[in-house]
This record gives C-alpha cells, structure tokens and sequence, in this order.
C-alpha cells in the first residue's frame, strides 16, 4: 500500500515507563493534544511515510483480550475522543510491556491517506545522543562545548520503534486488520508483545504461504532470463538465500544483494505481479519449499541434466559456470565416484528434457 | 491564366492557403522539436494586394501558376549551424514534401556585395481534404540577425514611400556586415555550450525548473543541479523525448508535488533543514519521476554517485520507492 499521501491530522503523546515486575509503574499521560506546527507535522509525516512502507498486513485475533481492535474501532467507526482513547492506549500498552523494556513514548495520531482516515499507534523509544555549541570560556577562548541529551527521538537513523496503522476502510464488521513494523526485530518472534499482547492482531498472511510465492517468483523470473551464466549464479544466489539463518525474505534485498543492478527494477516488477510484497519482510517458513531445496537442477538444450547440492555451485563448490555469447561452459572439478545408467532420457517436442 | 482570373480565384480559396499555412507551421514546429532546437515560426497566406503587386513585378505570363508563394512560412533560428541542421530535418522527415532543392541565399555571388541571406524551400502543405489540389508553400529559414536585417532593410529599401539617398542605402546594406558578426558570434560561444557542466542534460534541467517555478514559485540553485545531476551521470536520461516525459509525469502528479513542495519546499518551514534540500531544487521533479519509473536502478545510481542518502530518503517519502 502506499504511503505517500499520508497526512496527520492530531497528535496525542503519552511516556511509557520502564517498569519491573515487583515494582510496576504507570505511564505519564498528556491531559491534552500536542500541537503541531508545520514542522513538526511535516518532520512526523516524513518519518511515518518512510516507516510504514515497510510494514506488515495484521488482522485482531478473534480470541484476543487485548482492548486494542475495539478502541480503534471506536476511534475509526464511532469518532471516539482521541484524547481519550490515547491515553486507555498508553494504559494498555504499559500493562503488556514486559518489564525488561526500555521507556519510550506511545504516539496515537489520526491521519488520513488519501480519501481514507486512519489512526497511527507508535512506539519510539528515547535515544541518546550530544550536540555541540561553539561558546567562550573562562580564558576567552573559543571552544566547542558538549552537551550529553538522555531526551531523543525519532531521529533519522532510528531503529527503536514499532508502528501500526490502521485505516476506517479496513475495519469490517468482523475484523480490524491494519499494518505494523518493527524494524528492531526480526522473523517472526518480532515484538510478540506489541502485536499479539498489545495490538491483539496476528499478521495477516501465512509466513510458509509468503515463502512460497518468493520462492517460485524468483525462480521463474530466473528461469525467464536469457543468459544460462546469470540463471546459473541467480539460481544459486536464490538457494542460498532460502538456506540461510535468515530468519526474513526481503525482494528488494535480495535484488540488491544477488542481483545485477540492471535487473533489480525488473525483478521487483516480477514479484509484484506475483503479489509477493515488495517493501515489507516475509518471515521465512521453508515448510512448503524443503523439497525443492535438498537439489538444484539444471537442464541444458540437448537434454543434459545437472544435479547438484546448491552449496556444490559457485566459486566455492566444484561446479563452476561460465558463459561466452549466449553458451554455458560448466565445469565440474570432482573425483567421479561412481556411474550408473539411469534409463533414457525422454525429450519433449522442444528438445527439452522430460522431467515428469 | 492572366491576374484578374488569377486574383478572383485566390480570394475565393484564400482560406485554402490560410489552413495550409497555419498546417505548415504546426508540422515545422514538430520538426524542430524532432532534433531539439527552438524555432519561432509565422505563417501566413499572402495578401490580395501583395499578389496583384508582385505579378505586376514579376510580369508572370501565368499569374496563378507561377505565383509559389500564396502561402508561405518563416522559421527563425538562433545560429547559422541552425538553419543547416533545421533545412537537412525538413528534407529528411517525413513530416513534409519537399519540392526541389532548397534555395540557399547565403552563398556569396558577388564578393563586393552584402545581401540578404537565408534558404528558402519549397514544400507541400499536408492535404486538408482529398479533393483539394495540393497548396505549396514557401519557407524561408533565417537566423535571428538575418531575420532582423531582412525586415528592416525590407521597409527601409523595397517599401520606401520616398527613395532613400544613396549613402544611406549603402548604410543599411552595411548593417549585413553587423548580421554576419553577429551569427559568427553566436556561432562561436554556442560551439562552447558543449564543453560546459550540465550541457548534457540541459534540456532536462530546463524542462524541470519551468515546471518547479510553476510549483513552487521560486528558483532553485542551478549550481546544485548541476552538481547533483552530473553526479548521477546515465541515471538521468538524457534524450530529447525525456522532458516531454517529464512534464506528463508532472502533470498527473501535480497534487502529489504540490503537497510535497508546500511541506517541505522553499515556503515552508522546513526548507532549511538539510535532509529537505531537495525540495526546494528542480531536480526534486526528475528524482520522483526516476525514482517512480526506474526505483532499483536510480537508487543504485544514487548510492554509487556518493550523494547524501538523506536527501534521497526525505524525497522517496513521495514515491513507493525503498531507498533504506
């Protein structure tokens, strides 16, 4: 979904406390809205836009406690007083913070995208950080003098936040669904309590169902390339990504991890019309995809196949690809260990070996 | 046909050579546009009084057939190069039919003499109506200097109401001499264009900073631009069709724009703040287009140029792009 016409209308800030299980505490609440200038708007616009383009589609648990899916629908549906129900948020959200979390401030706004109204739940912790100011000491003498601040947030390099949105359009009658990101964690553990005990939403899409569409998305875009040298190294690029301890799937990193940089545009093109999302992370769940990962195969024009472990390609296996005007020159460095017949190698009407 | 027949028949099919010339000028101008250069182009058809006058001159023995000027154009370039590259288009598009070869006044007959210069074609306006005989019309390509000798020496020495002594028509032909200094001069600091910062994607620079003073109603820093766009070198397409691309993209993105200049452009009260630079630079246009059509590609470009990531980041809030 895009964010780019993201507007905030009102602002509510509260501090949430860092508490500890023998000594809860209760959040600071505001007793009124904050104001916004043009500045501060257009600072927040500017950092909400950059955050949520990332973020992740979340339906509420039907089975949750957590108050949260009703005050937002009170709030989308029903005008709630956003005063109001910012500070039943922060409440909440003090409650279900485990205690081990550091302080930060809960920011409910009231936006609209577009034609749509929405409202923004956001987390930002306080950072630390110094400036300087050229000043004149005791001696007369210019000098930088440095100040400590213990006090910042939502500067531009920031990674302690979690944001959710939520808009009046994807409030249905039997659900709540909206989009959270949490660009501190990752996989799929990512910040339980803010999304399932705080928010009381799940994400909306199943992770080994998301995993599945990168996978055949990326190959199949592979396999439509014309060169069998840049095939071969993506394929490989595409295996290990899926074998590694990553615990997220990202199209745009792997375009700009793998990828040449004139096929970046056209890959994330591809996997967008596979419906796979392009911005956001995918939690990687290999249950649909293990099989297709223990071998990589290859087949050439005139029925040759390649079967090969992926971690057996590339510079630092034994088979290596080249390419010189459009034909593949694989080399295999090995000790043949042993040779079998197989039977024959069905071919199909275009030459290509039957794999059925 | 003898001029009484032939100056009824015109006046009762003027409107014919009206529609051809204003047809002629519409295809010059396209042709121009075709090989990127300013042209200012008048057409016209020919005046009644002019016509009868000009048989009376000419003493045609067929004052309907010899007359190839009923409607005519002129095309006034900046540079002598200019009028060379603009007559070559003509010939060579498909836009217009040349008849014969192109007339070039320019060429010297006389080296003790100074005259007017220019080349004259002759092409075929396109058919309005299939059963209308074709209209031919004369085009006349000047430069700017010959254009200006022409027009004064055209009053001052075929349409005197009294003769002008001869010293000081000798005076007027003296003013070629400043036309043909002028056109080398212009010729020569144009030939310097090339070599300058920014000449490889002027047009686009151009294109751009018309379209943000419309926007945002100030100037952006050139100098920064150029800075900016040199740093992306292949990123920014350079070819002639890139600004009309441009301007469509802009304007079905004018809300968007405006939204953006106004939060964070030279009015607001974050235009002082670094990571919004852009928005107060022309450029600011050709990024969210790029960053739009090309997302992976301009990022890239961006990242390997060494440009403030910041900046990019701040702009890409406007566009579905991930620049992180």
């Amino acid at each position: 979904m895009s964010m780019k016409l993201l507007k905030v209308d009102q602002l509510a800030i509260h501090l949430i406390q860092r508490s500890t299980r023998s000594n809860p505490a209760q959040p600071t609440l505001s007793e009124a809205l904050t104001e916004l200038t043009d500045q501060n708007r257009g600072f927040l616009q500017d950092r909400l836009r950059e955050t949520l383009k990332k973020a992740r589609p979340i339906i509420d648990d039907s089975d949750t406690s957590s108050p949260v899916p009703k005050l937002i629908r009170g709030l989308l549906e029903d005008g709630d007083d956003l005063l109001t129900v910012s500070r039943r948020l922060a409440e909440e959200l003090q409650s279900k913070q485990a205690g081990i979390s550091p302080s930060g401030l809960l920011l409910v706004a009231e936006v609209t995208l577009g034609s749509d109204s929405g409202v923004v739940l956001a987390k930002w912790e306080h950072e630390r950080g110094a400036r300087t100011e050229q000043v004149t000491n005791t001696d007369g003498k210019l000098v930088y003098d440095m100040q400590f601040l213990e006090d910042l947030f939502m500067t531009e390099a920031s990674r302690v936040y979690k944001v959710a949105l939520f808009l009046r359009s994807e409030v249905t009658t039997d659900h709540v669904e909206g989009r959270v990101i949490d660009p501190q964690s990752s996989g799929m553990s990512v910040a339980h309590y803010f999304r399932v005990n705080f928010l009381g939403c799940d994400y909306k899409v199943r992770p080994e169902l998301q995993t599945e569409q990168f996978h055949g998305g990326a190959r199949d875009f592979i396999g439509s390339l014309l060169s069998p040298e840049k095939r071969a190294r993506y394929q490989v690029a595409l295996m290990s990504e899926m074998l590694s301890n990553k615990d997220d799937l990202s199209v745009t990193g792997f375009s700009r991890e793998h990828l040449d940089a004139d096929d970046r545009d056209a890959f994330n093109r591809f996997m967008a019309s596979r419906s796979v999302p392009l911005r956001s992370t995918i939690p990687k769940d290999l249950t649909l995809v293990r099989t297709q990962l223990k071998r990589m195969q290859v087949d050439f024009e005139h029925g040759t196949i390649l079967l090969t472990p992926p971690d057996e390609m590339g510079p630092n296996g034994h088979v290596e690809f080249a390419e010189d005007n459009g034909v593949a020159y694989v080399t295999i460095t090995d000790k043949v260990a042993s040779v079998s017949g197989r039977g024959s190698i069905k071919l199909d009407d275009d030459g290509q070996a039957d794999q059925t | 046909m003898n001029v009484d027949e032939a100056l009824a028949r015109y006046v009762s099919e003027r409107h014919h050579f009206r529609d051809a010339a204003n047809a002629i000028k519409e295809q010059l101008e396209l042709v121009a546009g075709d090989i990127g250069i300013t042209v200012v182009v008048h057409a016209r058809e020919k005046d009644p009084a002019s016509y009868r006058a000009k048989v009376a001159d000419r003493g045609y023995s067929d004052a309907w057939a010899e007359m190839t000027d009923k409607a005519g154009a002129r095309v006034i370039v900046s540079g002598p190069s200019e009028v060379d590259s603009f007559v070559s288009a003509v010939q060579k598009s498909e836009r217009l039919r040349v008849v014969g070869q192109p007339e070039d006044k320019r060429d010297v007959i006389n080296p003790e003499s100074l005259s007017y210069s220019g080349v004259h074609l002759q092409v075929i306006a396109p058919a309005v109506a299939e059963s209308q005989e074709p209209i031919e019309c004369e085009v006349q390509v000047r430069t700017a200097a010959q254009d200006a000798w022409s027009v004064v020496s055209h009053k001052l020495l075929y349409k005197p109401v009294l003769e002008l002594p001869k010293e000081d028509q000798h005076a007027v032909y003296r003013l070629v001499a400043l036309m043909e200094l002028f056109d080398q001069e212009v010729e020569r600091v144009s030939a310097k264009l090339p070599t300058l910062p920014g000449y490889e994607f002027r047009h686009v620079l151009q294109a751009a900073e018309s379209e943000f003073l419309a926007l945002a109603h100030a100037q952006s820093y050139r100098s920064l631009s150029v800075e900016v766009l040199g740093a992306l070198g292949e990123a920014v397409p350079r070819d002639v069709n890139y600004p009309t691309q441009l301007r469509s993209w802009v304007t079905a993105n004018r809300g968007l724009l405006s939204d953006a200049i106004q939060t964070y452009g030279p009015h607001s009260d974050l235009q002082s703040s670094y990571r919004y630079t852009l928005f107060s630079q022309a450029e600011l246009l050709i990024i969210l287009e790029r960053l739009t059509a090309c997302p992976e590609a301009f990022t890239s470009a961006w990242q390997e140029a060494g440009l403030p990531i910041d900046w990019l980041r701040a702009v890409a809030t406007y566009s579905d792009a991930d620049v992180s």
